[in-house]
């Protein structure tokens, strides 16, 4: 509003530098340091400076969980966007007594802790209790199956989770939208689909980015779900990293490959909002 | 002529509320037609109907002998122009005129070419390339009302495209709107709440209140011989007495009788409404003697320029009177002045 930088301007701008300053950067120097570290064989480590613990990380072995990982959380937030946006579409649409229930019951799922999502996802996705006895009995299947562990059970798992945030993200814009845009389209020949890929989607794609970054970073840095619904081999970085950090003792090394998928990470979310957000 | 469009007994609910109430209407061909009335009279919700946004819960739509009730919006072909004016914001001003070409499979030569012409249609060039939110108000205006029109439209619809304007470039666009409808010939229905601008674009003024059409015709009858109370309330906010029809088929406001050369079929003891309009009101200072004439004094002095506007109480209620801008001599608060409402300007309303 105003260009004016005044004394309270000032102080208001100060602490949040200065939250952001002590809750992100310094534990992230610390983190940083120790990835530096040498590491004592045993379980500890001594201040220093070597690149030990990145070389070791640059190896098809590590190479293949990190892109393994980064493809696992994309494809969550590509889910999770395509289920979430014509949902939220389709809510801004009725009436607002009944978009309130709809909201705060999707909310409530927030309140859920993740490890009961997986739990819960295990069970649905399991032979003896699982959806999977429902299409038995309704015919589309022979035979109850077991999806968990299984890579699909995770993709579904960190899709759920991230719905509800993506649903938030996505409400303000869709419900600001002018719902007279798809009417101009239908008066101008679009069928009702159409209208919703050609002028809907198009319209609200700064919203579509936004969304797909946030489930992307959000689904990137849930651990609990890839190892409860996933077997070792689907397990995401941020599995590893615990791994490392806690069973094998390994913080250097635990502390690099957080830094690379930071960097990582960083980096792709600013090559998306390069070529997808800022093309207006 | 032929009706381009028939509107057959169509009636709308909304959950309880009757929006439109067995709406009966036949649009000539090649009219420019403005649905008026004021807000949530219906008039939006009619013509949402005809170009098939809203489906009507009973009556029938029919455009050119063919009944459209069923068709669905993207099969109607017909051009609209949104209040909010819709234009596509992430396509330029060509693609947004081409949009509805493009649907139709026409190549992209051809659509530029289209475009180009509409925009020297509507006066707006050198503009093809740019961004929707590069342009001003007026010019978006323009767009709109080229897109709408790039398909051929055998109907011209358009919800307040000109209230967001400011006054004066509004009535530059109505005027330039009505050329171009005659220059086309393309039947065109606009609904719009100002009255100014349905009497300056419409051949035909058909004036709602609650879901129901109140009365329909050219401007100056409409505006002449308003039908009931509340069109002539509405068009141009006529003096209205509520009187009684005496024996000698005079209207009688207490003991003044004034005398109507409009009876309307009112009958002896009838309650009935007197209109006069504020123009046909003559204003002469101090006491005067005479037939149709009544005792006032000046409450308000308004001069608006070309025209004056006297505020003046009398015993049976409050006038509106023009006085011409010559005459301003004497106007005072507290003046007292003589009304003569001439006979000819008298018109008794039943409703």
């Amino acid at each position: 509003m105003s260009t004016r930088s005044t004394a309270p301007g000032y102080a208001l701008a100060f602490f949040p530098t200065l939250a952001l300053g002590i809750l992100f950067l310094v534990p992230f120097g610390i983190m940083a340091t120790i990835s530096v570290a040498h590491r004592i064989s045993g379980g500890f480590y001594e201040p220093g400076f070597t690149l030990a613990s990145y070389w070791r990380f640059v190896s098809p072995f590590f190479g293949n969980i990190l892109f393994n990982s980064l493809l696992l959380s994309a494809l969550a937030a590509v889910l999770a966007v395509a289920i979430a946006f014509p949902f939220t579409y389709l809510l801004t649409r009725q009436p607002r007594r009944l978009q309130v229930p709809i909201l705060v019951g999707l909310l409530a799922v927030l309140s859920l802790s993740e490890v009961i999502v997986g739990f819960s996802w295990s069970t649905l996705l399991s032979r003896s209790a699982g959806i999977s006895n429902l299409f038995v009995a309704i015919g589309l299947m022979e035979k109850a199956q077991s999806w968990t562990p299984g890579l699909y059970a995770v993709i579904a798992g960190l899709t759920y989770v991230s719905l509800p945030y993506a649903t938030m993200v996505l409400y303000p814009a869709l419900s600001r939208l002018d719902p007279e845009l798809p009417e101009a389209a239908r008066t101008l020949g679009a069928s009702p689909l159409r209208a919703f890929f050609e002028v809907i989607v198009p319209v609200c794609r700064k919203a579509i980015v936004a969304c797909l970054i946030m489930a992307f970073v959000y689904s990137l840095g849930s651990y609990l779900l890839p190892s409860l619904l996933g077997r070792p081999q689907h397990w995401t970085i941020t599995v590893h990293i615990t791994d490392q950090a806690i069973y094998q003792s390994n913080l250097p090394f635990a502390s690099a490959m957080a830094v690379f998928l930071l960097i990582t990470a960083l980096a792709l979310v600013g090559f998306t909002q390069r070529f997808l957000g800022e093309r207006a | 002529m032929t009706s381009a469009l028939s509107i057959d007994t169509v009636a709308k609910r909304f959950g309880g509320v009757v929006a439109l109430d067995q709406v009966c209407l036949d649009i000539p061909e090649g009219t420019f037609t403005c649905l008026l009335g004021p807000s949530g009279c219906g008039k939006t919700t009619l013509l949402r109907i005809v170009a098939g946004l809203e489906q009507p819960n009973e009556g029938r739509i029919v455009l050119a002998g063919t009944d459209i009730t069923a068709l669905p919006a993207h099969k109607r072909g017909l051009g609209m122009v949104f209040q909010s004016l819709a234009l596509f914001p992430h396509l330029s001003v060509a693609e947004n005129i081409g949009y509805g070409l493009k649907l139709r499979g026409v190549p992209a030569g051809k659509r530029k070419a289209k475009a180009d012409e509409l925009l020297d249609l509507v006066r707006l060039e050198g503009v093809a390339g740019r961004r929707i939110t590069q342009l001003s108000g007026g010019q978006r205006q323009r767009v709109a009302i080229a897109r709408a029109l790039a398909l051929e439209p055998k109907l011209f619809l358009l919800d307040e495209p000109l209230s967001a304007l400011d006054a004066k470039l509004r009535e530059e666009m109505q005027v330039e709107l009505k050329e171009l409808q005659q220059r086309l010939g393309v039947t065109t229905i606009l609904v719009t709440h100002d009255q100014r601008e349905a009497m300056t674009m419409g051949d035909l003024i058909v004036v709602m209140d609650h879901g129901e059409i109140r009365q329909v015709g050219a401007p100056l009858d409409v505006y002449r011989a308003p039908a009931d109370r509340f069109v002539a309330d509405f068009l141009g906010g006529a003096n209205l007495l509520s009187g009684t029809v005496a024996d000698d088929g005079t209207v009688a406001l207490g003991d003044t009788r004034i005398k109507a050369a409009h009876a309307n079929g009112a009958s002896q003891g009838d309650t009935v409404t007197l209109c006069v309009r504020a123009e046909d009101v003559h204003l002469k200072l101090g006491k005067q003697r005479g037939s149709n004439r009544l005792a006032a004094t000046i409450a308000f002095v308004r001069d608006l320029g070309h025209v004056i506007e006297v505020t003046a109480d009398s015993s049976h209620g409050q006038f509106k009177v023009l006085v011409p801008a010559s005459e301003r001599e004497g106007l005072g608060i507290g003046a007292q002045a003589t009304l003569h409402l001439p006979v000819e300007a008298c018109r008794v309303l039943v409703r």
